[in-house]
């Protein structure tokens, strides 16, 4: 494996990596696919062909109403990144700014976000989710702004710590002793600096993001039909799944999958990245 | 140090039971109203209004509500009609025994599986956990559990697929076997985490000098490893327990509801269905209040477990 590796030039990379960037990049791509062309309107019932077993004509077979499996799951990871990437975004916009600024002012600010952090940390996404829903009733935007809010304090927990570290080195003080502000330090050289673990930590915040909506959707606080999304369409299939267990097995592998790749390429990333854990194993 | 982490779970829950207050019993508009219905008249409107209290100054209500939960009295529920306490009563003995049931499983499955997978790390048994845990991280925990009905309870008939015989009336082993595969889908995700958890600090604690010394002492592998090793590896372990038990406790919530268990999770989720705001806020303060209190005591028997903590500032994660 490691000498077919060198030859096409992934030598440094490791398998899991691999692996976990390929399945990331078969999820992406089918939702980028799914946004011009699936092989079946995914929402088109077609009631005499309901329920019928994976096939040449229907990849993943038909559900309930006889609608193609495979263009379902393809617009549904569609769903799936749009909330992760909205939610990461809240996350990261939020939890970066709050985090660098604790760690390059300290004292009270530090405390008063770290404070604010373990309250926000009270609440998983799920129970703001529950609380918005209660509030505003169902629908798309809820799971995205419950799971973004929850993304918060991760992000600024491990931006903190992360700069906090790089403010301690050489390079941060000399571009002090050259005149520049802390915000033009922390801009030039702490985030820079940091950008790697916050890569990886976005990686994995995707993950659950993905996985957090699918909770979401199953329970009804997320995306409505007919939107197709995979929580969804697992809680439809949950009644069916005596008859016919593909209807359950399809959605539910398809979150796994997803979720696999994106850890492992979390995973691997982060080896990359700290050589240390990789002489650990 | 002791003592500033009190104050600091102290502020955290009188901010969320404010945050909580204002979300649930501001924000969404005259309660009254959702129950009378639009076409409701104003007298009776008004007449319901100051029975619910809801003519008094915000901040009256929020400190009537606040210090009636503390006494453990709760408003009725718009819905049932009967106090909320009553209703989380009845269901806090399936949600109880539910969390404590998945953690202990947890636990039995991460520790040695940690261990193990340190103690013998690159060989076979450890690339199998390590991959075991990648996929235990990766299923969702219902859908795993509409896996497990369809395993045990449609194909093998060795469990039921859902529903709780009751304390008194199925008697405990009945009600056992009924929480066995909730639990146990619950308790994946976090085993697994768990389980990397436990390796991650097996493994620093095994380059330890004390670890050394404990071999050249004489004392046999298998009890440095379960003795020393794992006593010192506990504390991010048993930090990291604390914080899973927030997402047990959410977990609990998709979990009760594909196996229809009778608790909080249900009961919540019911409430959400139904608009029944006062059940909503309350349960959710409820969990939120339990989330702050278990990483509180999470965080005292860290101390307890290291006395190193005692001096550490270490409430600054």
């Amino acid at each position: 494996m490691a000498k077919w590796l060198k030859l096409i030039g992934l030598r440094q990379y490791s398998v899991s990596m691999i692996i976990g960037g390929l399945l990331t990049l078969l999820f992406l791509s089918l939702s980028v696919i799914a946004l011009f062309w699936t092989p079946y309107d995914p929402e088109i019932m077609n009631i005499a062909g309901r329920l019928k077993p994976p096939s040449i004509n229907n990849w993943f077979g038909t559900d309930q109403f006889g609608r193609d499996m495979f263009s379902m799951i393809m617009k549904g990871s569609q769903n799936s990144v749009a909330v992760a990437m909205v939610a990461l975004c809240i996350g990261m916009g939020f939890g970066v700014p709050l985090g660098a600024l604790a760690a390059a002012r300290g004292g009270l600010i530090d405390d008063s976000v770290m404070r604010f952090n373990d309250f926000v940390f009270a609440f998983p996404a799920l129970l703001s989710a529950v609380i918005i829903t209660a509030v505003f009733g169902p629908g798309a935007i809820n799971a995205i702004v419950a799971i973004g809010i929850f993304n918060i304090p991760v992000f600024a927990r491990v931006t903190r710590a992360a700069a906090q570290i790089t403010w301690q080195r050489e390079f941060a003080l000399s571009a002090r002793a050259l005149g520049l502000t802390t915000f033009q330090i922390t801009l030039r050289h702490i985030l820079p600096n940091i950008s790697g673990i916050l890569i990886v930590q976005g990686t994995i915040q995707f993950a659950l993001a993905i996985l957090a909506e699918a909770g979401l959707s199953y329970l009804g606080l997320g995306a409505q039909p007919p939107a197709p999304s995979w929580g969804k369409m697992l809680f439809d299939a949950q009644t069916l799944m005596y008859t016919s267990p593909h209807v359950v097995l399809i959605p539910g592998l398809a979150i796994a999958f997803t979720i696999f790749g994106l850890n492992l390429l979390g995973d691997g990333l982060r080896d990359q990245l700290d050589p240390k854990t990789v002489t650990r194993g | 140090m002791i003592l500033r982490r009190l104050l600091g779970a102290l502020a955290t829950l009188v901010l969320a039971s404010l945050t909580i207050f204002l979300a649930l019993e501001v924000l969404p508009g005259d309660p009254a109203q959702i129950i009378l219905g639009t076409g409701a008249q104003e007298d009776t409107l008004a007449a319901l209004r100051s029975q619910l209290g809801l003519d008094r100054p915000i901040l009256v209500r929020y400190v009537s509500w606040v210090s009636g939960m503390l006494v453990g009295d709760f408003k009725d529920s718009y819905t049932y009609g009967i106090p909320v306490t009553e209703l989380i009563s009845q269901r806090i003995y399936v949600s109880g025994p539910l969390a404590i049931f998945a953690i202990i499983l947890a636990v039995a499955i991460a520790l040695p599986c940690g261990v193990i997978s340190a103690a013998r790390r690159g060989r076979l048994s450890d690339t199998l956990i390590t991959a075991g845990t990648q996929i235990g991280i990766a299923i969702p925990n219902f859908w795993f559990a509409i896996l497990l009905i369809l395993l045990f309870a449609v194909r093998l008939r060795w469990f039921p697929s859902g529903g709780f015989p009751g304390w008194e009336d199925g008697g405990i082993i009945a009600c056992l076997i009924a929480l066995l595969l909730p639990a146990f889908a619950l308790a994946l995700p976090q085993a697994a985490i768990l389980t990397r958890v436990t390796r991650g600090a097996m493994l620093e604690v095994l380059q330890e000098n004390y670890m050394r010394t404990a071999a050249a002492k004489g004392l046999s592998p298998t009890k440095r490893l379960w003795t020393h090793g794992l006593q010192n590896a506990m504390i991010p372990v048993v930090t990291i327990l604390g914080l899973q038990f927030s997402f047990l406790l959410a977990g609990t919530i998709i979990i009760e509801n594909v196996f229809y268990l009778p608790g909080i999770g249900r009961l919540l989720f019911q409430a959400i269905a139904q608009r029944d705001i006062v059940v909503v806020q309350n349960l959710i303060m409820l969990i939120v209040a339990s989330v702050i209190v278990i990483n509180l005591v999470v965080d005292l028997a860290a101390i307890g477990i290291d006395p190193r903590l005692r001096r550490q500032d270490f409430a600054r994660g």
